[in-house]
């Protein structure tokens, strides 16, 4: 089956290290979280250091590397957070 | 969750310990307790003029409600209302407040405690520090937690 683009927004480090705030990637049907950031660092490879200790995550939840992200077209990358 | 027990908001405005407190005091409360973070003037011996604060919306007021609703879940607090300011905030100016209402101060203290910490863990905020010297740079932070993943 033919593979398709999500969108994921990069944040604070992460916009810096790539220098883009959105990024498109492609990914296979039955992609994990895990995928997508495998996805990440193979056309970003600014980011591979950030990846191990970021958080992908949709516009309400955080995912597992393992989960599934079914239908879903557009995430956020999390790198570790400083608020407060 | 009764949205009347819980408020929870991350904006570009100044902030109000006011009207929080308004907000969660109640008449069955005897204890209001307050945290206000605000921007220091110093960070590991160098001058802070201000903070640039980025977010991930809209995950960050969907995970600001959550954390006052399990706040409210996981303590017997009457109401629970938690803050965060996103954008530029100068030295003394709150860039988050959490207040919570209880029957006694043992509860609101913990409850309070609570959300502070779990909002320093969980929420998708980038603290930018902005230098005397006119340098800048991203606070270290926290990975998310696991247990905080679906």
């Amino acid at each position: 089956m033919a593979s398709r683009t999500v969108q994921v927004e990069l944040h604070a480090q992460a916009a810096d290290l790539a220098g883009l705030r959105t990024v498109d990637v492609p990914v296979d049907p039955g992609a994990t979280a895990a995928d997508v950031k495998r996805a990440l660092a193979d056309h970003h490879p600014s980011l591979r250091d950030l990846l191990g200790i970021s958080a992908l995550a949709t516009d309400r939840e955080y995912l597992r590397d393992g989960a599934p992200i079914d239908g879903a077209a557009s995430f956020h990358l999390v790198p570790p957070v400083s608020g407060g | 969750m009764s949205a009347s027990r819980a408020r929870s908001r991350v904006t570009a405005e100044p902030l109000s310990e006011a009207d929080l407190v308004a907000f969660a005091a109640a008449p069955e409360a005897g204890a209001v307790v307050t945290f206000s973070g605000n921007v220091r003037n110093h960070h590991q011996g160098r001058e802070v003029l201000r903070i640039d604060y980025a977010v991930a919306e809209p995950l960050a007021s969907n995970k600001l409600g959550d954390l006052v609703d399990e706040t409210i879940e996981r303590f017997e607090v009457h109401r629970a209302a938690a803050e965060h300011r996103t954008g530029l905030v100068e030295v003394g100016e709150a860039s988050v407040i959490v207040t919570v209402s209880a029957s006694h101060r043992d509860e609101a203290f913990r409850a309070c405690r609570h959300l502070i910490d779990r909002i320093k863990e969980v929420l998708p905020v980038w603290k930018k520090e902005q230098f005397a010297d006119g340098s800048v740079d991203w606070a270290p932070g926290f990975a998310v937690p696991e247990a905080d993943r679906c």
